[in-house]
């Protein structure tokens, strides 16, 4: 019984151990058909995913800095932080969503 | 004697080290790390992302203006004290221009901006006309690159080390991890995997091939490896574009002009196990060559050279590879075998 307990305390601690590995919030970014880009929201920086398109990480929280689209939308939706918002520069044919970084029980992808 | 055993249990996963995981931006491609380390490693990976930023910037991009490289490309001769890395980078890529007979080349600019395959700046890819290779070709003979200080011979040359910028990356991961001697690391740069050092709970590293002919989340196999390794993938699955209804991919042959014909061959992994590890001894300049670097640039010789050519060159620089066809069958040497478990019904082993 006592055994048992040990046994699943350990289990639990080793699930902890990998949630962690998993839990930075991220950001993915797509320009066009282009290779999804994962973003963590856990270290400050900026990227262009096209030409002129600047996107900010900072704080743990992402927005389109900067876009040579005539309207500007994306830029005017601001700073996004929770799982699941998203904003888009169609012009610019850039896409940015925010999700938590799946669990697919291997550590990297080879290609 | 039970409160012991507990403590002791307790203690071996409270003394695990902490993950610290991260994603950037670098060589056109996503960085992304996991360490196992102390606190105090905690910056590890924006260190290691900085760095690999560097040496993009400084040294190895034909873009970058500054850097190491466009200053070559600029008609300038090098100062090689101040560019080591991109020293040990086209030392590497001659070589293996001379093994190939030029297939492989660091030479190859005019005719990668011809193609415009690879354009990062969203220009379409084009087919040239056979006068117009011809004309880049003749700006493309690696021959031309003096040995001493990398200067070029004539106008309108233009080095390109994108075939081995990313292994180079995982180079410079490398010398960072060792210098703070984390537990472990996992790294991708676009792909190509870097491990370093043990996993917690003696766990091997998992890493999946991705199927070339799949999406991306679809998987050939699964590598389980210890300690340090690089993989790096060439193929022509990655880049390319079709006209009337024939493919052309972005993995130049220096001898043709022409995207590699490999007859059914769509890719090709290497594999380098850190350990015991020595490239070979008919090698000149061996004692500077950098195993990521390797592991790329030789992904990318082997693709253009095929199945038979490429064994010598594995055998040299002490690398195993997989072979991947058309039809599904994947050939490989025994030190690759041993480590993939093919896991996909749409391949299996010669």
């Amino acid at each position: 019984m006592i055994f048992l307990l040990f046994f699943l305390a350990a289990l639990s601690l080793l699930a902890l151990q990998n949630a962690k590995a998993n839990k930075p919030a991220v950001a993915y970014v797509r320009q066009g058909k282009g290779e999804v880009l994962l973003l963590s929201l856990e270290r400050d920086q900026t990227i262009a995913p096209a030409p002129g398109v600047v996107i900010e990480v900072k704080n743990r929280r992402i927005r389109f800095a900067a876009s040579p689209c005539p309207d500007q939308l994306c830029v005017h939706s601001g700073w996004l932080h929770k799982a699941g918002q998203s904003a888009f520069c169609l012009p610019a044919r850039v896409s940015l969503v925010i999700g938590t970084a799946k669990k697919s029980g291997v550590d990297a992808v080879a290609y | 004697m039970l409160p012991l055993a507990a403590a002791a249990v307790i203690a071996v996963f409270l003394l695990q080290p902490k993950p610290y995981a991260d994603s950037s931006f670098a060589m056109g491609s996503v960085v992304e790390q996991t360490v196992w380390g102390k606190k105090e490693n905690g910056d590890l990976t924006a260190r290691i992302a900085d760095a690999i930023a560097a040496l993009e910037n400084e040294q190895l991009s034909a873009r970058a203006q500054g850097s190491g490289l466009w200053r070559i490309n600029a008609g300038e001769a090098l100062r090689t004290e101040e560019y080591g890395e991109l020293q040990d980078a086209l030392l590497l890529a001659l070589e293996l221009a001379r093994a190939t007979g030029g297939a492989f080349s660091p030479a190859l600019g005019p005719l990668i901006d011809l193609w415009r395959i690879d354009n990062p700046d969203g220009a379409a890819p084009r087919l040239p006309s056979q006068a117009e290779i011809d004309a880049a070709l003749s700006l493309c003979d690696y021959n031309d690159i003096a040995d001493s200080d990398f200067s070029l011979a004539a106008q309108g040359m233009k080095l390109s080390l994108g075939a081995l910028g990313k292994g180079a990356a995982c180079d410079s991961a490398l010398r960072l991890l060792e210098r703070d001697a984390v537990d472990g690391a996992v790294l991708s740069v676009g792909g190509n995997i870097l491990t370093y050092g043990q996993k917690p709970f003696w766990q091997p590293f998992k890493i999946a091939l991705r199927d070339p002919k799949g999406a991306a989340e679809e998987s050939i196999g699964l590598f389980r490896l210890r300690g340090t390794n690089f993989i790096s993938t060439s193929g022509s699955y990655e880049k390319y574009f079709e006209v009337d209804g024939k493919r052309y991919h972005h993995i130049l042959d220096g001898t043709t002009g022409y995207p590699a014909e490999t007859g059914g061959l769509i890719a090709v992994t290497i594999l380098l196990k850190k350990q015991g590890w020595s490239p070979g001894a008919d090698y000149a300049r061996a004692q500077n060559m950098q195993p990521g670097a390797v592991a790329d640039a030789l992904s990318t010789a082997c693709f253009l050279v095929g199945f038979e050519d490429a064994l010598p060159l594995l055998e040299a620089y002490g690398c195993e590879a997989l072979f991947i066809y058309e039809e599904g069958i994947v050939k490989a040497t025994p030190g690759a075998r041993a480590c993939l478990e093919l896991t996909n019904e749409a391949y299996h082993w010669a």
